[in-house]
């Protein structure tokens, strides 16, 4: 939205609308909002220079005992960290590219041309009500079939199909609100469908697709219940298998497991930052200019 | 989309494809790096002498499913094997609460990913109900004078290893449960360790009572809702009311009066116990404990040196350890839980059983038992000459190896029965709606005795 | 070549949908319709077809049937403030936008660490003896004692509440705040040249223009909220008592632990139903919703 779209600053009519409008409760919002987010994810990186002990002993925020950093060089140590992440990384970009491209056309056709009448979309959406626990077996089973347990292909493949419904989902209000005389428009100036659909429709709903996108890749990032069934080694587990593995016989390595926990949040915002520039640009340009 | 874009989406996708395809055959299987391990203490170790070129099992591989509590110790027996050997052993490590999930799915789907499993013994029955373990009754007794089996502990021998008079496995990591005792805090109120559950319930209180303001507790119970962990701590008491989960004829006693008392024992100590019973598991139990607020704790034999690091701990030396207290009554009991232990068996579908077998025989050689129980954070004895080797003693102090010794007199296991897998949920569930004060302790026994009944087919 | 698929556009554009919803949706329900009405464990599935009698034992499993109430509790109350709030900061956050863009990156955060690694921080968060809310609160007066969240009846589901709202609050955020930026411009340069005030704005334009939307984010929150599994696995375990025992986990019990998946079967068809009805009758109030607004 540009500038000179925005609401009127000055703050009009009953009280309610003042202070919804103001813009320091705004602020205030935000940096409260702000601060709830991060005081997990702060106490976490401090966990993460705590002493063992110290973990167990104190809820202070800041360490007390002084910095011990030989959790990090242990979390890297006892589990092969990069590895995981490298995986994790493939997984999710490549599911989440596979799911949009089948998910785009898809939903175009579902919203435009009522493909599938009422069924399909129940269809869909039915699809991802089922807890996943429920076909695991199933899934499980089809995997090994096709041989690809234990693979990062099998992963792909089944976060990907996985959600779909989810990119359908996402993407499909935002179709829903496309004025139907662009296209039109299109097909009277010669575009075949295809076309239509790459060359009007997808520039168009890009920041659909790329807030669609993001979603699919968190959901895989950290999906765990397939990765853990359907992996064994190194070769193939995922981040969220590597959070797990600091458990010692009787208790869990705090600290380790925050260091993991925090060098495992790095590529993936490094991910999502480089495609927030294309979410802001997507939407500046973009937009419905009737 | 502009062609920048595309461009740019375009390689993106392709990188990461072929990142994909050409990463996985790029590395080798395993690639962590196993802990190198001491060995101390004046036993000598002796090597069976194996020339470098004539090892065995050269070029052959296995697949060794452990859990992660266990990977130390798994992956420097899967080095001394291979050393010894030439079979390369692939340890491929799940969460604790994983393991039979995973293995059962395994072999429900013919996989055949795994050839050495590693399991927690009240899963036993299950295990094998479910086709995961190969019968090895045979080799067993072809093994049992030679590899000394009836060294092993008698109480872990049959109870890990055996269902309907056959043998699925060894016995991999024993552990029983014990009574910490914080000796400053006890000193402190002049009290003795104690010897019976009223003893402690007076102990425990006192304290709590005029500690719990700076945040010190008589005593810590583990109640959370977690089969292991709660059903474990009422194992503790049941035992020394002389109550028991089946009679003789194997039919439930779960509601028996000394269970019943049992359960009343540990919801009134729970009234005193480090907060909040129903929510504290390993972890928050260590907590008080590690940092000198808990003055008594029912754990595991491996608190002793957890207590004594002092990256860990804020009381190292400052512990005491007896056996479990005695209840009241008649029927009162000295027992010993056995609240943990795993064994090792060779999977249904293993693809290469004959190494499987000669990695179980390597694992259950006394030698090599005494080099895996004195590895930091390795596995708790499984055989009586390790609770006297020299080695061992010194490892894990003197101290705690003799009250390990005693406590194996008076032991108990869990049920290892194919049923056991759904009892234990009926049982967890009732015992933590006893603990929250939802049912009172006679009606969550006796709700739980239906409930048996009918999942045994007894009513 | 071309014109063929041109003429069935639309059907090509869902073919790939079609196989993928066969291969994830459309077998398994049938094998799991197929399990619940045998006799089955994981290793032995089909033992013996027994009819309904694995629907008859779930209507007279209390565990079941609190699990039910649980779940549809937890989901319900945790999609409402999610949404509300994360609506609530869109609308705040819009018109940020410096501060708006340092903050919303700040704010996905939650959203990329792995659940285990979020249940591990709650853990030490909400430790009676040493964490973090006990810890401050003792040290400025306002507790005397320790107060185990996980532990207390009363304070454990909302105890995995608020860390199920911490971690999802910045989706339902960042979905919000995509609907809000896609709003159509034209309208609301018309509304400023009427010199509407922001309160008119936002009611007479913004919420009915947006609610399609946000009603859409709700829902579909609320589907992932029904599945919620591994705060309740790590935090609680489904305790104390069955508080916090939710479908998912029970099933996952039932049909991991027990490797009863005949019976895990039945519970799962059951859930799905139920969930179904459930969202039927969402559908429907989504329509009235929609018709007040405009």
């Amino acid at each position: 939205m540009s500038e000179q779209t925005l609401p009127n600053p000055m703050p009009q009519g009953n009280v309610v609308s003042r202070i919804m409008y103001s813009r320091y409760t705004r602020l205030i919002l935000i940096l409260v909002f702000a601060a709830s987010v991060l005081l997990p994810i702060v106490f976490m990186a401090t966990t993460s220079i705590k002493q063992p002990i110290e973990i167990r002993e104190s809820g202070a925020i800041l360490p007390t005992r002084g910095i011990f950093t030989e959790n990090w060089g242990r979390a890297f140590a006892n589990v092969p960290l990069v590895r995981y992440l490298f995986n994790s990384t493939v997984v999710a970009v490549t599911s989440t590219l596979l799911a949009l491209l089948i998910a785009v056309p898809a939903t175009y056709s579902i919203v435009r041309f009522r493909t599938g009448g009422m069924v399909l979309p129940s269809l869909i959406l039915g699809t991802y009500v089922m807890p996943p626990i429920v076909v695991s077996i199933p899934i499980f089973m089809m995997t090994r079939i096709a041989g690809l347990t234990d693979t990062l292909f099998g992963l792909i493949l089944l976060h990907g199909m996985a959600n779909l419904p989810v990119a359908v989902w996402l993407i499909d209000s935002y179709i829903r609100s496309l004025p139907v005389e662009l296209e039109q428009a299109a097909w009277v100036d010669g575009y075949g469908r295809f076309e239509t659909l790459l060359k009007v429709v997808i520039p168009l709903i890009r920041p659909g697709i790329v807030s669609a996108g993001m979603i699919c890749m968190i959901l895989s990032w950290n999906e765990f219940l397939f990765a853990l069934i359907l992996t064994y080694s190194d070769v193939s587990h995922t981040f969220p298998i590597g959070i797990s593995r600091y458990e010692g016989e009787h208790g869990l390595q705090f600290g380790e497991m925050a260091a993991a926990a925090l060098t495992g949040i790095i590529p993936i915002y490094l991910i999502v930052l480089f495609f927030q520039r294309y979410l802001v640009e997507g939407l500046t340009q973009g937009g419905v200019r009737g | 989309m502009s062609k920048r874009n595309i461009l740019l989406a375009v390689v993106l996708i392709l990188s990461v494809l072929l990142a994909s395809c050409q990463a996985p055959p790029a590395e080798p299987q395993v690639v962590e790096v196993t802990r190198v391990v001491e060995v101390e203490g004046e036993t000598v170790i002796e090597y069976v002498e194996v020339e470098e070129e004539a090892k065995i099992y050269d070029g052959q591989s296995i697949n060794f499913l452990t859990i992660q509590p266990h990977t130390v110790s798994s992956k420097a027996l899967a080095s001394w094997f291979e050393e010894e050997t030439g079979a390369r052993v692939n340890v491929l490590v799940v969460p604790y609460g994983n393991v039979t999930e995973k293995a059962v799915l395994d072999v429900a789907a013919g996989s055949g990913e795994y050839d050495v499993i590693d399991y927690w013994y009240p899963m036993l029955g299950t295990m094998v109900e479910n086709g995961v373990l190969l019968d090895i009754s045979d080799w067993w007794d072809e093994n049992y004078d030679e590899l000394g089996f009836d060294d092993f502990l008698p109480t872990y021998e049959d109870l890990f290893t055996e269902i309907d008079g056959k043998r699925y496995g060894i016995p991999y990591d024993g552990d029983l449960h014990v009574l910490y005792y914080n000796k400053t805090i006890l000193a402190e109120y002049g009290f003795e360790p104690p010897t019976t559950w009223d003893e402690y319930l007076e102990i425990c209180q006192t304290i709590t009572e005029a500690g719990a303001a700076d945040g010190v507790y008589g005593c810590g119970i583990m109640g959370a809702k977690v089969p292991l962990i709660l059903i474990g701590s009422f194992l503790n008491r049941l035992g020394g009311y002389g109550g028991a989960f089946f009679d003789e004829t194997g039919y439930p006693t779960v509601n028996s009066p000394e269970a019943v008392l049992a359960l009343e024992a540990l919801i009134t100590q729970s009234e005193y116990a480090l907060p909040e019973p129903p929510a504290v598991a390993f972890d928050e139990l260590l907590g008080g404990w590690l940092t000198g607020n808990v003055a008594m704790a029912e754990f595991w034999t491996d608190l002793g040196q957890m207590t004594d690091n002092p990256e860990q701990s804020t009381i190292p030396g400052e512990w005491g350890v007896v056996a479990m207290p005695q209840g009241t009554g008649d029927n009162a009991n000295k027992v010993a839980p056995i609240n943990a232990g795993f064994g090792m068996g060779v999977s249904n579908l293993a693809q290469n059983q004959e190494v499987a077998l000669a990695f179980l025989e390597f694992a259950s050689r006394p030698d090599i038992v005494v080099k895996a129980n004195t590895l930091v954070g390795g596995l708790d004895p499984t055989r009586t000459s390790t609770l006297d080797d020299p080695a061992y003693r010194d490892h894990v102090s003197p101290e705690l190896a003799d009250a390990i010794k005693e406590a194996h007199n008076f032991a108990v296991g869990w049920p290892t029965n194919a049923n056991w897998a759904e009892l234990q949920e009926v049982l967890n569930e009732n015992l933590s709606l006893a603990l929250i004060g939802d049912k009172t302790a006679q009606e969550a026994l006796d709700d739980t005795q239906a409930q048996w009944l009918t999942i045994l087919g007894l009513e | 070549m071309r014109a063929f698929f041109e003429k069935r556009a639309p059907f090509v554009m869902v073919f790939p949908t079609l196989i993928v919803l066969l291969i994830i949706a459309v077998v398994p329900l049938i094998y799991v319709l197929r399990l619940s009405f045998t006799e089955s464990t994981l290793s032995a599935p089909f033992k013996a077809f027994i009819g309904f009698d694995n629907f008859a034992r779930a209507f007279s499993d209390e565990t079941f049937g609190r699990s039910l109430v649980n779940t549809l509790f937890f989901a319900f109350t945790v999609t409402l403030l999610e949404t509300l709030i994360g609506f609530v900061m869109a609308l705040a956050f819009q018109s940020e936008k410096r501060l708006g863009g340092v903050v919303r990156t700040l704010a996905l955060l939650p959203l990329f660490t792995p659940p285990v690694a979020i249940a591990m921080i709650w853990r030490l968060i909400y430790d009676p003896n040493s964490g973090l809310i006990n810890h401050y609160l003792n040290n400025w007066g306002i507790l005397e004692t320790a107060v185990g969240f996980l532990g207390n009846p009363q304070l454990a589901m909302p105890a995995i509440m608020l860390a199920d709202i911490w971690q999802w609050t910045p989706f339902t955020f960042l979905l919000c705040l995509a609907a809000l930026q896609a709003l159509p411009k034209s309208a609301y340069e018309a509304a400023n040249v009427d010199g509407a005030s922001n309160w008119q704005i936002f009611r007479r334009l913004t919420l009915p223009l947006v609610s399609p939307a946000v009603i859409v984010i709700f829902l579909f929150r609320f589907l992932i909220a029904l599945k919620v599994f591994d705060l309740v696995f790590i935090l609680t375990y489904g305790g104390p008592g069955s508080v916090t025992n939710v479908a998912s986990f029970y099933i996952y019990r039932v049909g991991f632990t027990q490797f009863n998946t005949g019976y895990a079967a039945a519970l799962s068809i059951l859930v799905l139903l139920l969930i179904s009805v459930v969202t039927t009758f969402m559908t429907v109030g989504r329509d009235l919703i929609l018709k007040r607004l405009n």
